[in-house]
């Protein structure tokens, strides 16, 4: 236990009376529901430290036990990822911390976040059976200050995490929604990788939030908890800007991505003197105070405003955070107007209550008209007109109507406006591919997959600005989706060699790597029953490079029926290309690919020139190049050709198969004279690496090494004489029937 | 990541970093901007334009002047040192096009970033002609980049201690006026008076001039509204929108007042760094 405030008399007495006893839910309701203890606001108003101290043992034990563990738990289905409260709150009250959290985390990463900035009265407490008893919501069973005591008091086991899946999830942002569906995609086995704008991960619990609110080391130890789990972070990293999506997916091989960039745009009003000297966005004046320091005065070099009397305008939680950072950064009068009443203001009652404890006025009913500026060009006052409420708008809230003749001036210095914030037009301006709505907002199927395959999205970029667990729910929606499209048995591999990477100097042989890659590829084309279609036959013994294959289907079932059809060989200049569809029995397409490539004439390293091929051999089946077998540049033995199917894909592969694996992989190697360093093959169905990670040569004596594992794995490591490892592969299975 | 490995200082204050930043270099385009960050807690952010890149070589140059705090603790690192973040290329480019004689004004430190739109505009086939403005010879940096890069170059200094003695605007309106010579597009980077007076002296000419704006600004990807400018009475963010934008429509004494909104505040932190020096 640590990071305990001073003991509470009155919790400990109730501690002793009910703890562990077994209560009737009216004994239970008879329990007094739990305050927060709190910083004293006149001494919390001048320093940034949380303002929340957080419930002691016997506090969080007393309030656990006062829930009524309900038959249909309306709190669950009140939670954006459905945490199993009850539960959690049962085994707090039988002080088994560790099990509690453990329930938590299995729906929540962040406790320790949701339990302080989640608005619970709106949620989990919004319909607590206890609060409805009695009659009043402030006497629900206080959730998120139990999660909090968890979080903050309980280590956290080890997050389990699948076997690698060798796939890759790229999220772009690591604010809430983007943390959330990180973890929950790595924890499905996934390589990521997120791009944060910022210097600093975690969205808006760095930039937005307090400090007081939400110090800045939870943000810390959840990020790094993220990266124990094996998630990379890229700060600095603006995809769209630093590099476009497209881009970025398409080098690094990413399987799908996850956009979660918020909505960062500041809304501002347009009333007039809105550019004075003194008026700020509130994610200005919070981004100055909250990432980049400015609070500390002394050691920050982002200034921050000096301000004594300071409007701000709008009633959100943004509005609430702005206001209590300029009573903590000394202003002597701060206000807050809202054109609504406070039963309207979506902020949590909590921070409102703390905010006027803190001497914070609230001008309700009230809005700007004008800011009027000084001769410098500084705010001097403002002009409110006043409202009163008419009929329910479309949100379900009561509109505002404007009272004639309401105007007022009021002495103000600062004007700072949290009147909500629009979706970054970013990756709108960067990313043809995706759909947004007139508003700027991605749209997204109900699995938060975007009109962009295999790229989903969610949080406030998708919503609008909302909060951060429904950010995080999001998140984790686009997870699961994620996961299973991932697993689905997706074929989606690029074999590619660039002349360019291999240095011809008549002994370096490429057309080995790529008859290897050949092979491969019509070994995946036949796994999925295209027979007759063998790319390795149809260009054996010529030279071939920049040779692509690119196809996507879903595997079909092993005793499925699938007719494969190509078109005929189409040719731009040297290069020759030949699309293919596979479809299953009903006609579903299952792959639809292409396959290009150019012949090289061994002798003279030249393309082989277009009159080689007449037309009339280029329109018929296979073999395409019938006749055209100069033997000698075979490159892997003809014996060793039969039976690749066998290689990677089923559980029972022989002992002779893989070996005949390994001599391939041999005699490639063998023919190498030199591999550049950065080549790098790597192909992830089912799991095939081969990476080269230092230059042979064909003099070299390579020692191989075969540790067949269980019967689904087999490792491959191939030494050169003096022990340096040049070549792994690793190869695993699935049960595929 | 960000290691600085040459550093020259161009005067008294403008210092010249080539600074490694491959996936910056290998992006950027002319007109484009970087936000950097000397360290990770404390410094300030700031936006600096990429006055030149080496994609093969993965680097980045900066020119800035050190004049604030910031800018000051930024001239005090090293060739080896390693700038804790820099965040980029941020901005739009400029449009670059073959407009026909294009005018390139550049006032002190702005000739910095103006280098390679220059080059830009001259590799669209453009004749192009730069006006380099600049209080006294010293001060005056990049001018042999310059004459290799554009048609021809004329320099003004305040005090005529180089080429003519006046403000940019003088070479400007004589282009203007001429029959020969009238360009067909201006482009001004420098201090916000210089640009407002480049905007008015082309508005009657009807000649179309674009002013690259340097505001304040925190993240520099459109979420913190500090960089906003009224341009054509309406509200757009230098970061995302510009930083170029019509310079005739441009409100440059609002922009004037809104450079100077931290004034008090830096005054303090400016004399701090002095006074350790």
């Amino acid at each position: 236990m640590n990071n305990q405030p001073s003991s509470n008399t009155e919790a400990e007495e109730l501690y002793r009376l009910y703890a562990g006893k077994e209560l009737s839910p009216v004994e239970k309701m008879k329990i007094p529901a739990q305050e927060m203890p709190n910083q004293d606001p006149k001494v919390r108003s001048r320093n940034m430290k949380e303002v929340a101290l957080g419930y002691t043992k016997e506090q969080a034990v007393v309030e656990a036990t006062r829930c009524l563990q309900c038959k249909n738990p309306p709190c669950i289905s009140d939670c954006p990822v459905h945490i199993n409260i009850p539960a959690f709150l049962a085994e707090t009250a039988k002080e088994n911390f560790d099990e509690a959290l453990k329930v938590i985390r299995r729906d929540s990463l962040l406790p320790a976040m949701c339990g302080r900035v989640c608005p619970q009265e709106s949620q989990c407490q919004k319909n607590c059976t206890m609060g409805k008893a009695l009659k009043s919501i402030d006497k629900a069973v206080s959730i998120g200050r139990v999660e909090r005591f968890l979080a903050d008091n309980v280590d956290p086991e080890p997050v389990q995490i699948a076997a690698e899946t060798g796939k890759k999830v790229l999220i772009v942002g690591s604010g809430p929604a983007g943390i959330t569906c990180a973890a929950d995609c790595r924890k499905a086995g996934h390589r990521v990788v997120i791009c944060e704008a910022f210097n600093k991960p975690g969205g808006v619990t760095v930039y937005g939030i307090p400090e007081f609110r939400l110090p800045k080391t939870i943000v810390d130890k959840e990020i790094k908890n993220l990266q124990a789990m094996g998630v990379e972070i890229r700060p600095n990293f603006l995809v769209g800007k630093t590099q476009k999506l497209k881009d970025l997916m398409e080098k690094e091989h990413f399987d799908a991505a996850f956009i979660a960039v918020g909505a960062g745009l500041p809304v501002f009003t347009g009333v007039e003197g809105e550019n004075l000297i003194g008026v700020f966005a509130a994610n200005e004046y919070l981004t100055r105070s909250n990432l980049m320091k400015a609070y500390d005065k002394e050691h920050a070099l982002t200034p921050m405003f000096t301000s004594r009397r300071v409007a701000v305008l709008g009633g959100g939680n943004v509005a609430m955070d702005a206001a209590r950072t300029a009573v903590r950064m000394g202003a002597e009068k701060v206000a807050v107007i809202y054109r609504r009443t406070e039963a309207e203001m979506p902020a949590r009652k909590e921070e409102v209550h703390h905010a006027k404890e803190e001497g914070i006025v609230f001008y309700m009913l009230k809005n700007i008209r004008r800011i009027i500026g000084d001769e410098n060009g500084r705010v001097r006052q403002i002009e409110t007109v006043s409202f009163e409420l008419g009929e329910p708008d479309a949100s379900g809230r009561r509109s505002p109507v404007e009272i004639p003749g309401s105007e007022e001036l009021m002495d103000f210095d600062t004007v700072i406006i949290a009147i909500g914030s629009r979706s970054n037009p970013l990756i709108q301006q960067t990313t043809a591919e995706i759909e947004f709505n007139p508003k700027g907002n991605i749209i997204v199927s109900s699995e938060m997959e975007s009109s962009w395959k295999n790229v989903f999205a969610g949080g406030d970029i998708v919503s609008g600005a909302a909060t951060v667990i429904s950010a995080m729910g999001q998140g984790r929606e686009a997870a699961k989706a994620i996961n299973k499209r991932l697993s689905e048995k997706m074929f989606s591999h690029t074999f590619s060699v660039r002349l360019s990477e291999l240095d011809i100097n008549g002994k370096i042989q490429p057309y080995h790597i790529v008859s290897y890659f050949q092979d491969t590829a019509s070994m995946y084309l036949r796994q999925i029953g295209m027979s007759g279609f063998d790319l390795a036959e149809s260009n054996r013994g010529w030279v071939v490079n920049a040779m692509t294959v690119l196809f996507e289907a879903p595997l079909p079932q092993w005793n499925e029926t699938v007719e494969m059809t190509t078109w005929a060989l189409n040719r731009t200049g040297v290069r020759l290309f030949r699309d293919f569809t596979a479809k299953d029995g009903k006609g579903t397409i299952l792959a639809k690919g292409t396959s290009s490539w150019v012949v090289i004439d061994e002798s003279t390293r030249q393309p082989v020139p277009q009159e080689v091929f007449g037309d009339k051999e280029l329109i018929t089946g296979d073999p395409i190049l019938p006749g055209i077998r100069p033997g000698r540049f075979s490159p892997i033995p003809e014996e060793n050709r039969l039976g690749q199917s066998s290689y990677f894909w089923n559980p029972r592969t022989s002992e002779q198969d893989l070996n005949r694996h390994i001599n391939n992989i041999n005699y490639l190697i063998s023919c190498i004279e030199s591999i550049p360093e950065n080549f790098r093959a790597e192909k992830t169905l089912k799991r095939f690496d081969i990476v080269f990670k230092a230059e042979i040569y064909a003099h070299q004596q390579i020692e191989i090494r075969t540790i067949l594992g269980e019967t689904e794995a087999v490792h491959t490591l191939i030494r050169t004489s003096d022990g340096k490892e040049v070549c792994t592969a690793k190869t695993e299975w699935e049960n595929c029937h | 990541m960000y290691q600085i490995l040459k550093k020259t200082q161009l005067s008294d204050t403008v210092f010249d970093f080539t600074v490694r930043a491959p996936l910056i270099a290998r992006e950027r385009k002319a007109g484009q901007f970087v936000i950097v960050q000397a360290d990770n807690e404390f410094a300030e952010r700031i936006p600096l334009t990429i006055a030149d890149a080496d994609d093969e070589a993965g680097t980045i140059r900066l020119i800035f002047a050190a004049i604030g705090a910031s800018t000051r603790a930024l001239s005090g690192m090293n060739e080896g040192d390693t700038i804790a973040n820099i965040l980029g290329p941020l901005g739009k480019p400029t449009h670059i096009e073959n407009f026909g004689h294009a005018v390139c004004v550049g006032g002190g430190i702005g000739v910095a970033p103006l280098y390679p739109i220059v080059k830009a505009l001259k590799a669209a086939g453009n004749r192009v002609t730069v006006i380099i403005g600049a209080r006294t010879a010293d001060l005056i940096i990049l001018e042999p980049e310059m004459r290799a890069a554009a048609d021809e170059v004329l320099i003004v200094t305040d005090d005529g201690s180089k080429g003519g003695k006046g403000v940019v605007t003088g070479p400007l309106k004589r282009l203007c006026e001429s029959d020969t010579e009238k360009p067909d597009f201006v482009v001004t980077i420098g201090p916000a008076v210089m640009m407002k007076f480049c905007a008015l002296t082309t508005k009657p000419f009807g000649v179309p001039t674009v002013a690259s704006l340097n505001t304040i600004m925190i993240d520099g990807t459109g979420m913190c509204g500090g960089c906003r400018v009224s341009v054509g009475g309406k509200t757009r963010f230098v970061c995302v929108d510009g930083p170029e934008f019509d310079a005739h429509q441009v409100d440059f004494d609002n922009m004037l007042l809104r450079l100077n909104s931290f004034k008090k505040e830096e005054e303090h932190k400016c004399r701090i760094g002095i006074s350790h020096e």
